[in-house]
């Protein structure tokens, strides 16, 4: 069950907003974090050894000698030799092909304002500005009817009556950049002792 | 009856090597000492990477700027390998420097409490290296427990990848 902690946002004052999602950027950066997560946590491998059934280390390539020989020291014993079984990841390839389109198959011009986006993927009903509008629109058939004499009490003397015919309603739209599909092509190695299994 | 005081008894540990036992083991020690501070008297500076102070990236493990620890003046011996010219593939002209360095490992660890990794970095003349490899290639009187140098071989370190100033 969700709780109020749950429902509103500890960092958010607002409370039209009813829960928030964070969508990490694409870039590459966050592309191989997902893939090595999806590896080390997803997967979550484990192996028979001669230490038990033990996780079986997942590390990234291609970093630097200190922090490969400094860090994560339990991948080596006191010789410095690693320890076996490992998996390891390296990403070998990033191509564009222009013949994936996915499902936009042209290009959309951004929208025409400072932030761009070109797809809209939601939108909702923005209150304080649709309130002004309908606040206006009450305030003005109020005082044509004060003036032609009129129904003042229709409208029970309140300037924000409810107006069913309200249709000047102000949404916030969200939008996106025109996707670029590539292609990523990664290497993962399994690294083990004995090839008997 | 057998005469108790000539009754034989086994050691608690096994003798020394007559000729090969800790004395002679120091001796070697201080006439490599002295032959390589007093007589030929090369030195580096080494300049040990701290994990801890270092940002490193937490998935590619690379840093743009190495944080190390106090750095050390280390007497030893360096072969110098040239400053070569090499063509850099799609690049163009390049320049390449190694060293090897040779570490007298008891004087290192023992009075100077250092230890090499791969991935520090040496200063040798106003060049910096960093050891992309380590070898342990002799013993001491061939006994196992006791290592005469560690061998470091060291490329030169471009200006991008570490700069102590």
């Amino acid at each position: 069950m969700p709780t109020k902690i749950d429902k509103y946002p500890k960092d958010s004052s607002d409370p039209s907003i009813v829960s928030e999602t964070i969508i990490q950027p694409s870039t590459i950066e966050n592309i191989d974090f997902a893939m090595f997560e999806y590896l080390d946590d997803q997967l979550n491998l484990f192996t028979d050894t001669n230490k038990g059934f033990k996780k079986t280390p997942v590390t990234w390539i291609s970093s630097e000698r200190a922090h490969q020989v400094k860090n994560k020291r339990e991948l080596r014993d006191s010789n410095g030799s690693l320890i076996l079984p490992i998996i390891t990841v390296e990403r070998t390839d990033i191509s564009k092909d222009p013949a994936r389109k996915g499902i936009f198959q042209a290009n959309i011009p951004p929208i025409n304002d400072y932030r761009g986006g070109s797809i809209t993927i939601n939108k909702r009903i923005n209150q304080d500005k649709t309130a002004n509008f309908a606040n206006a629109d009450a305030l003005r058939r109020m005082n044509v009817n004060d003036a032609s004499g009129g129904s003042r009490h229709d409208r029970r003397g309140q300037i924000n009556f409810p107006n069913p015919k309200q249709n000047k309603i102000v949404y916030q739209t969200m939008s996106i950049p025109l996707p670029v599909y590539i292609d990523v092509e990664y290497k993962i190695t399994l690294k083990q002792n004995t090839n008997n299994k | 009856m057998a005469d108790n005081k000539n009754k034989w008894s086994q050691p608690s540990t096994p003798p020394p090597p007559l000729f090969t036992g800790k004395k002679e083991r120091d001796l070697v020690k201080q006439v490599n000492d002295e032959l390589i501070e007093r007589v030929i008297g090369q030195q580096i500076v080494y300049y040990p990477i701290s994990l801890e102070h270092t940002n490193f990236h937490p998935l590619y493990g690379e840093a743009m700027e190495k944080t190390f620890l106090p750095p050390i003046r280390v007497h030893a011996l360096v072969e110098y390998e040239g400053n070569k010219t090499a063509f850099m593939s799609n690049v163009g002209i390049d320049k390449e420097a190694s060293i090897t360095v040779h570490f007298h490992k008891r004087r290192l660890t023992e009075d100077q409490d250092l230890f090499v990794r791969v991935g520090d970095f040496v200063l040798y003349g106003d060049i910096y290296y960093e050891i992309v490899a380590l070898d342990e290639p002799k013993q001491i009187f061939g006994q196992v427990d006791h290592k005469m140098e560690i061998t470091a071989s060291c490329i030169r370190a471009r200006e991008g990848l570490f700069d102590a100033n």
